[in-house]
């Protein structure tokens, strides 16, 4: 069964290419453009749960720390691993991430190929 | 398929359009609502996603033009800057920027200037201090740095509440495999409470992983960056243990060198025995002997019928196929790595490059590749010279290379390697090259060149090779003694191998330096003219032919040359240039065999071909004298000698000198 990842981000080229390179490398894809739409996704999955979500912070009527507050509140994503887009490893984002529960982080602008690794990093092959 | 961000161009294209579009209809609300929260979040957020995208997808000025802008927003949403006219009037004018800055992406506009002015006002608004480094772009976090391998213990003890992020220590830990290799992994589970109190979501496992890797520190404990925090990580190096008996073995080995530099190879594992080079060599003529044995048998057997004898024709198979391999493993035992003759050479170029001031790099390839003993002996001055050369002639001093355009320090290359049945030795450097006009000028000076002909650039190189020639202005220290370059050539003739050399004026010289892999036996097509067989080795031979009367012609009225296919190429009679009598005058009843050496071509007249040969190659100089156009002889089956043709040498003479060859009418 292929894995199958939610990817939140207002700007649609930038879902474009998350999407494509996850499809490209075998995964199956869900999009939202801001939290709570990213909520009816994840509530609307098989079983509710997904393998892996991967979100932006700044986004409109949502934004990326409330989604994944919110995210973590359901059982079954209690455990799945969520990635942060960010634009600033700085502490203190980290910390706040961490904070809602984010798992990890990958740092804007990122070339396709370095999103792949880090996904490497907490979801098994 | 491989995805790059660059793909995705257009659709950011798209995208910003609307987002600015976006932010022009905000920017119209913002005077009248200056404290809207949301209004001020929306604006940023613009800027946001258009220095996000514009850095991913490739647009670097407007990336590093938003983020001054982006920065600014910020500081205006969280209340640290007050929105006025003034920034109004900013705002606007950087839309417009941006706009302009897109459209030069899309390529419907060209050559828009910086706002150099504009970004100053938006730093000023924003009490910022300048773009912080610019806008940083994908950068591959991958770096792998080039250092050896190191041992490290690497302990990894996961907070409790790591799982409840999503992580897994164990595929954290799957990562070392991918840069290290994993030597040794001891789990720890001293911190595992009784089943009745664990906490199926918490951590409790710890893990004492012992790895070898040449990655640094940081690479390593970037892979658990997303727990580290909340982790205990701690990576320690350890000595590895076999560091003092590498150095043993170095000193060792460098005891050894300095004792004995020619003798027999140093084996590090196993039984070794000493041997007297001159042991060796005896044996290796004792060899030769065989194998001229060998093949008169071969040839004795050439009248009988193999149905009568079929156990003779047998043993003398078997034969041989013995002596072959016995001539091979022989002629093993005298074969040494070039290691040896290359061993001086890095500090040689280290003592030379500083006392001539200039920056050398030295980089050599190949030390493995193996050659005879001898020839490695003979090798060494040669070498010696031609890298002199380079540090003293090619290569220019820092300040002369730095003008040019060139990396300072310059480079000398020697790479040695097997090619067909030779091994070539390759010197380079990139340096400033010969410099042709003055070497044309001093051949027509020393009469090497008639002042009226002007010959290609290839003939020109070689004329460094002539005798006495040098275009050292003064006569140094290291070489331009003008005594070289004719004795590097003549020294490596004399092992029967060959040099040439190309260069590029203001990018470099090469010399490439060919030899034989041994010298005692050769590969070669026996042929006969008049009464007397010759060989000819066979690895200059190209083809062979007889060609038609409207295949030949004369050139200059003296020359004579044949067509061959889109070659024309001049003939040498060999007959004349031996001085052996033939009935076959005439090309078309003979033989042209096209023979090669250092790229050019000559067609030698023979009366026919016999056969293939090897040849157990006997020293002209040892039992006569050195004798022009032929590098030794051997005895063949039935016992008759046979003269070995100097190929090179040959075609060198043909095209150096205008042949006055006369024809017979």
């Amino acid at each position: 069964m292929p894995k199958l990842v939610l990817i939140v981000d207002d700007s649609s080229s930038m879902r474009q290419m998350v999407s494509m390179t996850l499809k490209t490398a075998g995964f199956t894809v869900l999009e939202g453009s801001n939290g709570q739409e990213a909520l009816n996704r994840l509530d609307g999955a098989p079983g509710g749960k997904v393998d892996l979500i991967i979100t932006d912070l700044n986004m409109p009527i949502m934004d990326g720390l409330t989604f994944i507050k919110n995210a973590r509140t359901r059982p079954s994503a209690k455990f799945t691993p969520i990635l942060m887009l960010t634009t600033e490893s700085s502490d203190q984002r980290k910390a706040e991430g961490k904070a809602v529960g984010a798992t990890g982080w990958i740092v804007k602008p990122f070339q396709p190929d370095q999103l792949l690794r880090v996904i490497q990093k907490v979801l098994p092959a | 398929m491989n995805v790059d961000a660059t793909m995705f161009q257009q659709a950011f294209f798209d995208e910003a359009v609307e987002v600015l579009d976006e932010l022009e209809s905000q920017l119209l609300h913002l005077e009248e609502r200056k404290s809207d929260r949301d209004l001020l979040n929306t604006i940023f957020r613009c800027a946001h996603s258009i220095k996000g995208g514009s850095a991913t997808f490739g647009l670097p000025r407007l990336a590093n033009f938003t983020h001054g802008l982006e920065t600014l927003l910020d500081q205006v949403r969280s209340g640290k800057v007050a929105v006025t006219g003034e920034l109004c009037q900013v705002l606007f004018r950087s839309l417009d920027h941006m706009r302009l800055l897109l459209s030069e992406a899309t390529g419907k506009t060209s050559n828009v200037p910086d706002a150099v002015e504009l970004s100053e006002r938006i730093d000023a608004l924003g009490q910022t201090s300048g773009p912080d480094g610019g806008v940083p772009t994908s950068s591959d976090a991958d770096e792998t740095s080039v250092q050896s391998e190191q041992r490290y213990v690497l302990r990894f003890a996961p907070g409790r509440g790591v799982m409840r992020f999503g992580s897994d220590p164990c595929l954290l830990l799957d990562q070392l495999h991918d840069i290290a290799t994993v030597l040794d992994c001891v789990r720890d589970t001293s911190d595992l409470p009784p089943l009745s109190d664990l906490d199926p979501e918490a951590a409790y496992v710890a893990w004492n992983v012992t790895l070898l890797t040449s990655e640094t520190p940081d690479v390593i404990l970037e892979l658990f960056d997303f727990v580290a925090d909340e982790s205990e990580l701690v990576l320690t190096p350890i000595e590895p243990v076999s560091t003092i008996e590498d150095d043993l073995v170095e000193a060792d080995t460098a005891i050894v060198a300095l004792q004995r530099p020619g003798d027999a190879p140093k084996k590090s594992e196993s039984a070794t025995l000493r041997v007297p080079a001159e042991k060796v060599d005896r044996l290796v003529n004792l060899v030769g002997e065989l194998v001229i044995t060998q093949s008169m048998l071969q040839e004795a057997t050439q009248g009988i019928e193999v149905e009568t004898h079929p156990r003779l024709f047998e043993a003398v198979a078997a034969l041989e196929r013995a002596s072959r391999e016995l001539q091979e493993r022989i002629m093993g035992i005298r074969l040494v790595q070039l290691k040896q003759a290359f061993g001086r050479f890095p500090r040689l170029v280290r003592d030379l490059s500083a006392s001539v001031g200039k920056k050398i790099d030295l980089i050599m390839i190949g030390e493995e590749t193996e050659l005879d003993k001898t020839l490695i002996e003979g090798l060494g001055d040669p070498l010696t010279h031609l890298v002199r050369n380079a540090i003293d002639h090619g290569l220019e001093t820092p300040d002369v290379r730095r003008a040019s355009g060139k990396p300072e320090t310059g480079s000398i290359k020697i790479h040695a390697r097997y090619e067909g049945g030779n091994v070539v030795v390759e010197v380079s450097d990139d340096g400033k090259g010969l410099d042709r006009a003055r070497i044309l000028a001093k051949a027509r000076e020393r009469g090497v060149c008639p002042a009226d002909e002007t010959p290609s650039d290839d003939v020109i190189d070689s004329f460094i090779f002539e005798p006495g020639f040098s275009t050292a202005a003064a006569v140094t220290d290291l070489s331009g003694r003008g005594v070289g370059m004719d004795i590097v050539r003549s020294t490596l003739q004399d092992m029967n191998g060959s040099i040439s050399m190309k260069s590029t004026p203001g990018q470099g010289t090469t010399f490439r330096i060919r030899l034989p892999l041994t010298m005692a036996i050769m590969e070669g097509l026996s042929l006969r003219i008049g009464s007397e067989v010759y060989i000819l080795p066979l690895t200059s031979i190209i083809e062979s032919l007889r060609p038609l009367p409207e295949d030949l012609s004369l050139v200059a009225g003296q020359h004579e040359v044949v067509r061959v296919r889109d070659e024309v190429l001049k003939i040498v009679r060999l007959h004349e240039a031996f001085g052996a009598d033939t009935a076959v005058t005439d090309p078309c009843r003979g033989l042209l065999v096209i023979v090669e050496s250092e790229g050019q071509k000559v067609a030698l007249l023979v009366d026919e071909l016999i056969t293939q040969n090897q040849a157990v190659i006997k020293s002209l100089e040892a039992n006569y004298r050195k004798v022009t156009g032929l590098t030794g002889a051997t005895i063949l089956g039935d016992g008759t000698v046979a003269l070995i043709i100097d190929v090179p040498g040959l075609i060198r003479g043909t095209y150096r000198e205008p042949a006055a060859a006369t024809r017979a009418a």
